[in-house]
């Protein structure tokens, strides 16, 4: 298979004689090639290789008039790097209780002077305690050549992919699991517990301070270190009958460490979000018509706000400048995120081949704020107010979809 | 009155009716944001500026720290200075193994004269105040680099009048930072604009010219210039720290909503405070625009 992906967005405007242009793009080229075959020896045999070349542009700035001035062109140039993998698995089953599988995948990537070779080994064992009953555990690595830079300041639409380059390495993960799954006997009520631990090193972010808006020297802001992630996952399904649905919660810690962030001391996440639960329901009251519900449960995400400020005149003793005093690094948690949906599905008739299905609904349905970031407003009467405005509130919906 | 409304429906409503309900519904679902607690308290430490002054004294301005929620935007400049000034310490200077003592001259600013000035030399600064404990900071004194010669004039873009700079320096032999300000002075000064205002700074790096004699040209931005306006440019040659201190304020100048850009506590060379403590010495020079 051969495929061609664009990804990009441009924003434009022209003041008088200036006129600003940013733009962010991703291309990117690639085919893969996959052989499986189960005729082994009873053994399920799957391997395959992929390539591809990724064409960067990550913020791109480009100025004219006077503004060019008081902001230069970007200094990022479009970058360019190749990755290729290859990988071979095998699947089989050890006496009655025992299914393994064991994979290889060999992944690499090149830049202008410099290529990255990483194996990424996984394995699966699971072991049936009874029919109902089993044991799971898993291992794998993964390399990744294509990063995305996020914010720790705020929530942007706008995240930034940059691929590897001689200087900017590789994120790769361990990932440790083991699960115990039962399925309950009289009512085909599937209940799985889950812990896991992910190492995680190479990952990438901004040097604190870095200027997100405008900024022309990218790559310079650019910060690697590590990261590790652990948590427990309860999840209970129920897939038959007319009430089907799920329970899922997951209790959960992340973590980052960069040398140049904190003083080199480890600290939470942005996304470090210690309780995540759902309860996701579908009744089927007629031969046509089914109602569901969602309910979403997770902690706020974390967040570093301006808890101070010093005074300091300016260098030429005309003002006085306020200095932002920050808290540490991901100190604070916004508010929890929680929201209810409902919605009724109904299917038509259908014809021999063509298959049509209404959904309408309601998102969010008590109006709960998602926040994105805790900001400092005035009241209006020279006092000052901490906010927390939020996204994505009440939002009824009609959707249809068809198959032919 | 029709109480059958039997000629409600004659007309379908028009498509941009029903376009405006639908975007006033959604608007009316923006949510309400959410009631913030729980945000640590800043602890309140001194906060230490200095300036040499031109007969050559050195002065060294002393204010603490303060909330987040404290002044902002619209804040009374005057009011502010008055609640946070530090008038209480006893502010000493020690270089080449004497101490010089600095005397309070009122508002948080204390000075001190006959303090001898010895360029690449080191001086510390130590602050004990009664109510908010006790820093210290070392600097060293950069040399004072003069202009060779300065000129500031209007510029007209057809749209804007601004300011335009031109000035030549001879860079000493040594690793040298300097720092070039454009100030307006006005007779209608308003007060308010005293907070936060956009001073000019431009940062020069001698890397491409070390040793030898620079000259540049640049244009001044965020005020508009009239003929008559008094200007006056301030050269300094600074320390790396305060250059490096002052590159990141200047990434930071169009932070105006105060979220685009990563967090980040702003470097500072006093010992368990805020500010910094200079020695530079700047040359000024006034120009009426013409």
């Amino acid at each position: 298979m051969a495929y061609h992906s664009i990804f990009k967005y441009t924003i434009q405007n022209t003041f008088q004689d200036n006129r600003l242009y940013t733009s962010s793009n991703i291309d990117d080229f690639g085919g893969k090639w996959i052989l499986s075959t189960d005729s082994l020896g009873g053994l399920f045999f799957k391997s395959g290789v992929d390539i591809v070349k990724h064409q960067v542009s990550p913020n791109v700035i480009d100025t004219s008039g006077q503004l060019s001035n008081l902001l230069e062109s970007s200094s990022t140039q479009p970058q360019s790097a190749w990755e290729a993998s290859t990988f071979a698995q095998l699947d089989g089953n050890w006496k009655s209780r025992w299914r393994w599988s064991a994979g290889m995948r060999i992944s690499s990537g090149w830049v202008a002077n410099k290529t990255y070779v990483n194996p990424e080994p996984r394995l699966a064992l699971r072991y049936a305690i009874n029919e109902r009953t089993t044991l799971k555990a898993s291992y794998s690595r993964m390399t990744q050549y294509l990063h995305r830079v996020s914010s720790a300041a705020v929530a942007f639409p706008t995240d930034i992919w940059y691929p590897v380059t001689d200087s900017i390495q590789p994120q790769r993960s361990n990932q440790y699991s083991l699960a115990f799954q039962h399925t309950l006997p009289s009512s085909n009520v599937f209940v799985s517990v889950e812990g896991y631990y992910k190492t995680m090193d190479n990952l990438i972010g901004y040097r604190e301070g870095t200027n997100l808006f405008l900024n022309t020297k990218f790559e310079s802001a650019l910060i690697q270190g590590d990261g590790r992630a652990y948590g427990v996952e309860v999840l209970i399904k129920k897939e038959s009958g007319k009430l089907t649905g799920w329970i899922s919660y997951t209790l959960s810690w992340s973590e980052r460490q960069f040398a140049e962030i904190n003083n080199g001391q480890w600290y939470y996440a942005r996304y470090d979000r210690r309780h995540n639960a759902a309860v996701v329901a579908n009744y089927k009251f007629a031969k046509r018509w089914s109602f569901s519900a969602v309910w979403e449960f997770i902690s706020g995400s974390r967040f570093t706000p301006v808890i101070g400020q010093y005074a300091v005149p300016t260098a030429t003793l005309a003002g006085v400048n306020l200095v932002p005093v920050y808290a540490p690094i991901n100190s604070v948690r916004l508010a929890d995120t929680h929201r209810l949906d409902l919605g009724l599905k109904f299917k038509p008739m259908h014809f021999k081949k063509f298959q049509g299905e209404w959904f309408a609904g309601v998102y969010n349905v008590y109006n709960r704020a998602t926040p994105i970031g805790i900001m400092i407003q005035p009241n209006g009467d020279g006092t000052f107010k901490y906010v927390q405005p939020g996204l994505f509130g009440f939002m009824p919906f009609v959707s249809y979809g068809f198959t032919f | 009155m029709d109480l059958l409304f039997r000629n409600m429906n004659r007309k379908a409503p028009k498509p941009v009716l029903i376009i405006v309900s639908i975007s006033l519904l959604v608007m009316n679902c923006v949510p309400d944001p959410i009631p913030v607690n729980d945000i640590p308290k800043l602890q309140t430490q001194i906060v230490v500026s200095s300036q040499i002054l031109p007969n050559q004294s050195v002065s060294v301005f002393l204010t603490k720290s303060i909330g987040a929620l404290d002044a902002g935007r619209g804040s009374d400049v005057t009011e502010l200075i008055n609640e946070i000034v530090i008038n209480d310490a006893v502010v000493t200077l020690e270089h080449d193994g004497k101490i010089y003592n600095l005397g309070f001259v009122g508002s948080g600013a204390y000075a001190g004269s006959n303090i001898p000035l010895s360029f690449g030399k080191s001086y510390t600064l130590q602050v004990k105040s009664p109510a908010f404990g006790e820093v210290t900071s070392t600097t060293v004194a950069p040399r004072q680099v003069p202009f060779n010669s300065v000129d500031a004039s209007l510029y007209q873009t057809g749209y804007d009048s601004l300011a335009q700079v031109k000035y030549a320096l001879t860079d000493p032999p040594e690793k040298n930072y300097y720092m070039v300000n454009v100030q307006k002075f006005s007779r209608k000064q308003n007060v308010n604009s005293l907070l936060n205002p956009r001073l000019f700074i431009h940062l020069v790096k001698d890397d491409d010219f070390n040793g030898k004699e620079y000259n540049e040209e640049f244009k001044v931005f965020f005020q508009k210039y009239s003929k008559g306006d008094t200007v006056a440019v301030f050269m300094s040659n600074i320390s790396p720290e305060y250059f490096k201190y002052l590159s990141l304020r200047n990434d930071n100048r169009y932070n105006l909503a105060g979220f685009a850009s990563e967090p980040l506590n702003y470097p500072t060379n006093v010992q368990g405070g805020y500010g910094y403590f200079n020695l530079h010495v700047p040359d000024v020079r006034i120009f009426v625009m013409e």
